[in-house]
């Protein structure tokens, strides 16, 4: 038998688990990770694609908070594209549909450059602890890896169960054996533990597509990259296709709707609504004539196709034949077919914000385990989790990111408030400050408290400061003044009052239609873009422009953050027992009792507490502080 | 945009007493009393004010105390009115003050902020503990009333709206990766003119609900010996106050309960309006005026036969609502009456005495009042914090009707603006949640890839 001993021990090599170990041993601590099958790490099981509509938000968090995603999306990006560019800029978010191989590569390529790194391949079947606190944990084999603090990102491997029509498969991935033990090995020592589902299309061979009836579909011409590390950005442009399904396709699907185990009753866990299958997109939404479909790549040159929009778990002939009732899709064939699968999660309440358990003091969760879904929000909170695994070991100030400073203190403050009932993920609507969280000022937000946490190194924080002190550059300039006849030929095109005298520029920004492009050249010759990738050379105009034009909804948004600032820092004594505080509402105090939140601003944000229950609390507290 | 901000409530129980306590706390508590007494405040000492409404007319007198931060119940700057223990007085003076900024407190807040500065004792939070209690069941109560009855339906409308709205905005801005619904722009403007219309209605009916729950108050001036103690005792029934042929029997008001269109109305027959002679009799016009100042209907009284002496009338505060009614009418002949009637359009002709005319004068207080409109199967806002809530929520909802009048659609913007007016309606109906609006989407539209 085998006994390794480490300070951080990550279980899980996906996009959390990545994150987690990569973070750890960064900050120096001698880190394993222990996973099913090496060659699986960073594996994207779904969809080619990174970020999205509230996820590239993320994506840039994790940048500027020193992770690998952003790096290696960049790297291996093969379409870019800003989403919502025509709806605003706070929820302009970026997109990359990656090459999953070169994705998977380079991502295992980054950690094995990682000297405080080790690999385990294994299945960890229980943790140890010595009075409530994480010794190590115990491997199938029989070994024993010891350690101070243990991560666990196991995805959708625990218990995991595939369904395709009344066909059961045991596994985490198609072809991936599942992980059995360690649910049960929590749930006896007082876990609770659910069961949720996802699902996954079909994988199309590539030639047997007849492309002449898709409609193509490019990315950006100039993309926005993810990090602020990437140098020289000019990725290709590689297309996907679209098509549309037919009410031949529905017809099929309706009539063997019994035949998927969603509808049959054999699936139990709850599934997200916000990423329906197709069957359930099609009973739902039946005066629907179609619903559109997004070819794209698995990989550059790929002979496999992944269908977007197709997720099911019919049984495999019935997706074939409906799909072949679909324009450009009528002689298709599979790789493999679309399948949904139920795995267990432990209900992240049970989490403090650290991601650290309540019960077991060195014990963390990261990604899919806490019900969340995607790459990005996995990683993100693999990262926090992995930075606290290590402050913890170190006795250091915890990594806890604000509501208000980022989409990732958004996330796992919704995680540990609200009992998830579906797979979480990311919408920018979940963000009550969402003009102030922008992909664009992502630098600004974040880098102080990267930097003091240790997460970025002092070349990588001088690199951004650079655009940041370029916006600020740029923002004085704003502030001179110009005269009407070099502005009023713009205005009146624009159809905007002409001015009649010497206006600063900033006042003239607050126009509507009148955007920084639109102001004289002269404003910026002095100022300096020397060292400043091209691209974020004008995010830094982007931003300064923002400042301006959204001023007055930034000043309204900080007075609401200051309103609660009170609540926010207030500190809940972990003994208080809710139960008997008998003023509280009955569904208050169960509610409080259970979640056990940190602070009056925890507290506020969990549903069934109400306004009279915090105040009531604040009393208490108040008297049982003396 | 570190400072909190200012908080208003009444700090004694709703209800008739004979003080009542108006506690503002926060940075402005000073400044907003300073501006509707028109004096300054020592601290810790007791000074008689007036208390004025904005136009500078003096609603009531009371004592003001000035409390400086950290010596005060919240830890903050407070200033804490002592007035006359009249709910329409209060609500007034909560009124004042939030339009000179303060905000009306939640239910809990003083003590929130006296918790948060350190300022509680365990006897303190005790028995304040005890208050918030009874507080919260008070609110509790006043929601379920509330939620059965008509209001809430219009709130609950109103709120339907909104968060419909809000749904197209946040599928746009959360889920679609295509082009904008078709008509966008046009369904969000005419469900932003609804709100408007709804609302604004709703803030009109204040005045009226107000009086619906809280009564009316009607006083009678006129010169000595028109009358007005008749009438008074006419209307309620029974001989309540001392009448003679001597002018000025009347000195201090007398005040009556009585219920004209299901509105409680309390009636005060005043001292007779003159140049007063006598010290008692001048204290008695000083009371008369200052009761007319808080009335909701004035009533304005002469004799028939006498209609161009002068009552002091011209002391009278031009904003409230007056009757005018001659009286006597039994000691003239009749020609005479109609002679008059011809000339004085709008003036009620009664004798107090007979019991003629009273109808319709009933009639009028009932119309000045506003009570004629069918009541019951209309609805009002009650209290000053549903007023407020309807009030902030208009000003958002103007604000994105403004954003959506743009060429360009600041969706994200408009998002911001109709979150605050459901922020609003929400301090009356309770919170909603990202997750309504989420599941809204998920129910209306057909999202995901």
């Amino acid at each position: 038998m085998k006994h390794f001993d480490f300070d951080v021990v990550v279980v899980g090599g996906g996009h959390a688990g990545v994150e987690a170990v990569h973070i750890a041993s960064t900050l120096g601590s001698r880190t394993a990770l222990i996973s099913l099958d090496k060659a699986a790490i960073a594996r994207m099981s779904c969809n080619p694609a990174i970020g999205g509509l509230a996820k590239g938000q993320i994506v840039r968090e994790i940048d500027v908070l020193g992770g690998l995603m952003p790096r290696i999306s960049d790297q291996a990006g093969i379409q870019f594209k800003m989403l919502n560019k025509s709806k605003g800029r706070s929820v302009w978010s970026p997109r990359a549909q990656v090459d999953k191989r070169l994705y998977e590569k380079n991502i295992q390529l980054s950690l094995a450059a990682l000297t405080n790194l080790t690999i385990i391949q294994g299945e960890c079947v229980d943790i140890a602890t010595e009075d409530d606190r994480v010794s190590g944990i115990l491997l199938r084999d029989g070994s024993f890896v010891s350690c101070k603090s243990v991560v666990l990102t196991c995805g959708t491997f625990l218990n995991g169960l595939i369904h395709i029509g009344d066909r059961k498969i045991r596994a985490g991935r198609m072809g991936e054996p599942s992980s059995d033990g360690i649910t049960e090995a929590l749930v006896e020592r007082g876990f609770k533990a659910g069961r949720l589902k996802t699902g996954t299309p079909p994988r199309l061979v590539k030639d047997s597509i007849n492309w002449e009836k898709t409609k193509m579909a490019l990315g950006d011409e100039s993309p926005a990259p993810f990090s602020y590390r990437t140098k020289g950005f000019s990725p290709i442009n590689e297309p996907c296709h679209q098509t549309k399904t037919s009410t031949a396709c529905h017809d099929i699907i309706l009539s063997n709707i019994q035949m998927s185990p969603m509808y049959s009753g054999d699936v139990f866990g709850t599934g997200p609504r916000y990423c329906p299958s197709i069957e359930d997109k099609v009973h739902r939404f039946s005066h629907h004539d179609s619903h559109t479909l997004f070819l794209e790549p698995e990989w550059l040159g790929s002979d496999q196709i992944y269908i977007n929009g197709f997720s099911t778990s019919l049984p495999e002939s019935v997706q074939i034949r409906a799909l072949r009732e679909t324009p450009g899709l009528e002689s298709v064939e599979f790789f493999r077919p679309g399948y949904a699968i139920e795995y267990d999660f432990f209900p992240p309440s049970q989490l403090k914000a650290t991601l650290e358990s309540k019960q077991i003091s060195g014990l963390f969760f990261a990604g899919q385990i806490n019900g969340t879904s995607g790459y990005e929000e996995a990683a993100v909170q693999g990262l926090v989790a992995g930075t606290n695994a290590v402050k913890h070991i170190e006795n250091k100030y915890p990594l806890v990111l604000r509501r208000d400073t980022s989409y990732t203190g958004v996330l796992i403050d919704d995680l540990i408030t609200k009992d998830t009932m579906e797979p979480y993920r990311m919408f920018t609507s979940r963000a009550e400050y969402r003009l102030l969280l922008r992909f664009s000022n992502t630098d600004r937000r974040l880098i102080e408290t990267s930097k003091s946490a240790g997460l970025i190194d002092d070349a990588y924080y001088d690199e951004i400061q650079k655009k940041l002190e370029l916006t600020s550059q740029v923002s004085q300039a704003l502030s001179s003044s110009i005269a009407p006849d070099e502005i009023n030929p713009r205005l009146l095109q624009a159809g905007e009052a002409e001015i009649k005298q010497k206006t600063p520029a900033n006042k003239l920004l607050m126009r509507p239609s009148v955007t920084i492009t639109d102001l004289p050249t002269r404003l910026f010759e002095n100022i300096s873009i020397s060292e400043i990738e091209p691209y974020f050379v004008w995010e830094a105009y982007l931003e300064a422009e923002t400042e301006i034009k959204y001023d007055g909804y930034i000043q309204r948004q900080l007075r609401q953050i200051d309103r609660l600032k009170h609540q926010e820092s207030f500190i809940l004594p972990v003994s208080i027992d809710y139960l008997s505080i008998n003023s509280l509402s009955l569904e208050g105090r169960e509610k409080l009792n259970n979640i056990r939140p940190e602070t009056l601003g925890q507290a506020m944000r969990i549903s069934g507490v109400s306004p009279a229950d915090i105040s009531i609390l604040s009393v208490v507290l108040a008297k049982s502080k003396r | 945009m570190n400072t909190p901000t200012t908080i208003v409530a009444p700090a004694t129980p709703h209800g008739v007493g004979g003080i009542a306590v108006v506690r503002i706390s926060g940075p402005a508590s000073y400044k907003i009393v300073q501006h509707l007494s028109g004096v300054a405040l020592n601290i810790r000492y007791a000074t008689y004010i007036n208390i004025n409404d904005l136009s500078g007319n003096c609603i009531d007198r009371g004592i003001a105390i000035f409390y400086k931060k950290p010596g005060s119940y919240t830890g903050e700057d407070v200033v804490e009115i002592s007035c006359h223990g009249n709910p329409v007085i209060v609500q007034h003076i909560v009124d004042i003050c939030c339009e000179l900024g303060a905000t009306l407190a939640e239910p809990g807040e003083f003590t929130r902020r006296a918790f948060i500065n350190g300022k509680l004792d365990l006897v303190q939070a005790e028995s304040v503990g005890a208050l918030i209690q009874s507080q919260s069941a008070e609110s509790a109560s006043l929601n379920l009333r509330l939620l059965e009855g008509d209001l809430s339906k219009i709130f609950a409308q109103i709120k339907h709206v909104l968060l419909q709205s809000l749904s197209s905005v946040e599928f746009e801005l959360d889920v679609s990766e295509e082009a904008l619904q078709p008509n966008l722009q046009k369904d969000l403007f005419q469900n932003v003119l609804l709100l408007v219309d709804g609302l604004s209605t709703l803030l009109d009916s204040y005045q009226r609900g107000k009086l619906l729950t809280q009564g009316a108050k009607v006083v009678i001036v006129g010169s000595p010996n028109v009358g007005k103690s008749t009438l008074l005792n006419r209307l309620v029934g029974f001989d309540r106050a001392i009448t003679s042929a001597e002018p000025g029997t009347t000195r201090d008001p007398v005040d009556v309960n009585l219920t004209i269109g299901g509105v409680s109305v309390s009636l005060i027959d005043t001292a007779g309006l003159r140049s007063a002679t006598g010290e008692i009799e001048k204290e008695g016009v000083s009371r008369t005026l200052q009761y007319a100042k808080s009335a909701d209907c004035i009533i304005e009284m002469y004799e028939a036969r006498e209609t161009n002496k002068e009552v002091l009338s011209f002391a009278l505060p031009d904003s409230i609502p007056r009757i005018h009614v001659f009286n006597k009418t039994d000691l003239l002949e009749s020609h005479k009456i109609i002679a008059l009637r011809k000339t004085h359009k709008n003036t009620c002709f009664i004798s107090a005495l007979s019991g003629k005319g009273l109808d319709e004068l009933e009639s009028k207080i009932k119309d000045t009042l506003g009570l004629n409109r069918a009541l019951s199967s209309d609805v009002a806002l009650t209290t000053a914090r549903q007023k407020d809530s309807a009030k902030n929520a208009l000003a958002s909802i103007n604000n994105a009707l403004g954003l959506l009048s743009q060429s360009t659609l600041e969706l994200e913007l408009i998002s911001f603006e109709l979150h605050e007016a459901l922020q609003s309606i929400d301090r009356i109906l309770g919170k909603t949640t990202p997750d309504d609006i989420l599941n809204n989407i998920f129910g209306a539209f057909c999202v995901g890839k």
